[in-house]
């Protein structure tokens, strides 16, 4: 990955990485992006996202945005920047151009002013909250099927309740 | 000169057309003898700068190459830097 790039710590849990990766493939792929995502041994996944324009490519290397998803202590460490397509976001690049430095700054610049990282990381975190939406609703469900009714006045009591806390009739 | 259309600098596409890069790379392989004759002309280009150009314009070119190289090096020292983190 490049010098220069977007890190953000998402409080969610890493088993919903797939789903993220999925999502940004989709979203970057209707847009036209040609889209290449790496499975790695952490759980996490790389994600290379390319469109002619800005994105050239340097002596052979094709340049990309890439969106590197890492499960870290329970959470998602989202980082995006600029990389070689296809290529594992690694510490060191080989890259063989003096001037890579110069091409990737200037590259991630243009990214920058597409907002084209905060796309990326807008789509995982719209993953969050429909995923947050989900748990709430399922924990209501719970709640409520939890909950014992009385027949008589229809108040709601816990579910060891023997009598009612309203109407004091006797619970089923 | 330095820049395409979309403002990101263009020097690789110099190099991707230049007649030595692609000499060199025709059969994907890169021998110590095309090394040695791509260093022998990089000596011969500054040695007949040297000759031609005012110590002003020689000061620039070498501030060009110099301020290129350090930032080429300290990219890899930063690399190279991030395995131990």
């Amino acid at each position: 990955m490049g010098t220069f790039n977007t890190r953000k710590l998402l409080q969610a849990s890493p088993s919903l990485i797939p789903l993220m990766v999925q999502r940004i493939t989709e979203q970057f792929e209707a847009d036209g992006y040609e889209v290449e995502s790496e499975q790695l041994s952490s759980g996490g996944c790389d994600v290379s996202l390319r469109k002619g324009g800005f994105f050239k490519s340097v002596l052979g290397m094709k340049t990309a945005l890439k969106v590197s998803l890492q499960p870290q202590g329970g959470n998602i460490m989202f980082e995006a920047g600029v990389g070689i397509f296809g290529q594992q976001i690694i510490p060191l690049a080989i890259t063989y151009f003096i001037y890579w430095p110069v091409a990737i700054t200037q590259i991630w610049g243009l990214v920058k002013q597409s907002k084209l990282d905060d796309k990326a990381l807008q789509v995982v975190q719209d993953v969050i909250i429909e995923a947050n939406a989900e748990n709430n609703f399922e924990n209501t469900t719970t709640q409520s099927t939890n909950k014992k009714f009385c027949t008589q006045c229809g108040a709601a009591n816990s579910s060891n309740a023997k009598f009612c806390s309203a109407c004091g009739a006797k619970l089923e | 000169m330095f820049f395409n259309q979309d403002g990101v600098l263009n020097i690789d596409e110099a190099v991707a057309e230049n007649p030595s890069f692609k000499k060199i790379m025709e059969d994907g392989i890169v021998t110590e003898q095309e090394l040695e004759t791509q260093t022998q002309k990089v000596i011969s280009i500054l040695q007949e700068m040297d000759k031609k150009y005012s110590d002003e314009q020689l000061a620039e070119i070498k501030e060009l190459l110099t301020e290129a190289s350090v930032l080429y090096a300290v990219y890899n020292i930063h690399s190279l830097q991030q395995i131990d983190k």
